[in-house]
């Protein structure tokens, strides 16, 4: 017959306790006198500590990797290069945008009349070319003296 | 503390942590080997995955050497590594979902080494990552309650509550398990 009495809380901490402290007399002789009445504690008390026993067999040994120390100075090399990206990346992307203006600025001063054809659809771009204007030599066709 | 070193290799790997703020690759290298076995053994128990454990020690690494300038003691530097290993795996801890347990009350537990570790992963996956995390390094990494507190950075008040909270819930959760 289970039996379950007041204090079992005290003997389910104090049973807890005693793997991490030396427990003092009287709180010893509590539990001993618990532990004689109470069948549910007793029960609870030796679960307890195979599953704790059973837990502390499980633990995992570690296993290293071969090339861990190199794999962890590569990351660590990747890892600055993109820091270093990411904090001159503003300025680069300024950078890279002034050229950007002052290119094609120099480009329109330089060259106004492309700049008018640009806008203009491509057929009408065409029609819009100046005409080459060839040098006429008047050589062959000498004014008529009348 | 457990994962303490002695004074001559204390006074060593300050030498190597002013190194590493330096930039100096064979300081970096050493102090990867030296402090390389302990993450990975305590980051495998709390995952219950070796291959996860890697990259979480790897990650640790990476933050604490990028962070490293923030250190304002280098003796400090063995803990500091430590509590960031077992941060990361909290985190992972709790993204994780609980798994579903079902065993087969009809088939006894065996208690093969074997089938002992997977029915003790599978009752740690149902434990949350704060309790998870204080039973595993005490029972597992045997770290004093005042390691545990202070790599979890909660008071040594807590540690006690949440361990035997732990204890408990492992307790049923191994009888609901195994009916033992």
């Amino acid at each position: 017959m289970n039996v379950r009495l007041f204090g079992c809380k005290k003997f389910i901490r104090l049973s807890n306790e005693q793997a991490d402290r030396s427990l003092s007399v009287p709180e010893e002789r509590f539990l001993d006198k618990h532990r004689r009445v109470c069948s549910e504690c007793r029960k609870a008390e030796v679960s307890a500590s195979y599953a704790l026993n059973m837990l502390r067999l499980a633990t995992l040994e570690p296993e290293v990797a071969p090339m861990f120390e190199d794999r962890v100075l590569r990351r660590l090399k990747v890892q600055q290069v993109k820091e270093s990206l990411n904090y001159w990346s503003p300025a680069l992307l300024g950078a890279g945008l002034a050229c950007a203006v002052i290119f094609v600025t120099l480009h329109l001063a330089t060259e106004p009349g492309q700049a008018q054809r640009a806008k203009l659809p491509l057929a009408q771009s065409k029609n819009s070319a100046p005409s080459r204007i060839s040098p006429r030599l008047e050589l062959n066709h000498p004014p008529i003296l009348r | 503390m457990t994962y303490s070193i002695g004074a001559e290799a204390a006074a060593q790997e300050r030498q190597w942590v002013g190194r590493c703020r330096l930039g100096d690759e064979a300081a970096l290298g050493f102090l990867i080997a030296r402090h390389r076995n302990r993450l990975i053994r305590t980051a495998t128990n709390l995952l219950r995955d070796r291959h996860e454990a890697e990259d979480v020690a790897q990650e640790a690494f990476l933050k604490a050497f990028r962070e490293i300038a923030k250190l304002r003691d280098d003796r400090a530097f063995s803990g500091y590594l430590y509590r960031i290993c077992v941060r990361l795996c909290m985190d992972r801890l709790r993204l994780k979902r609980a798994e579903l347990v079902e065993f087969d009350s009809a088939q006894p537990h065996c208690g093969g080494a074997v089938e002992n570790r997977v029915v003790i992963e599978k009752l740690l996956s149902q434990l949350p990552a704060e309790l998870r995390t204080t039973l595993v390094l005490r029972e597992m990494e045997q770290l004093s309650y005042e390691e545990v507190a202070e790599v979890m950075q909660v008071p040594i008040g807590t540690v006690r509550s949440r361990l035997h909270t732990a204890r408990e819930r492992f307790r049923k959760l191994w009888i609901e398990a195994v009916g033992e």
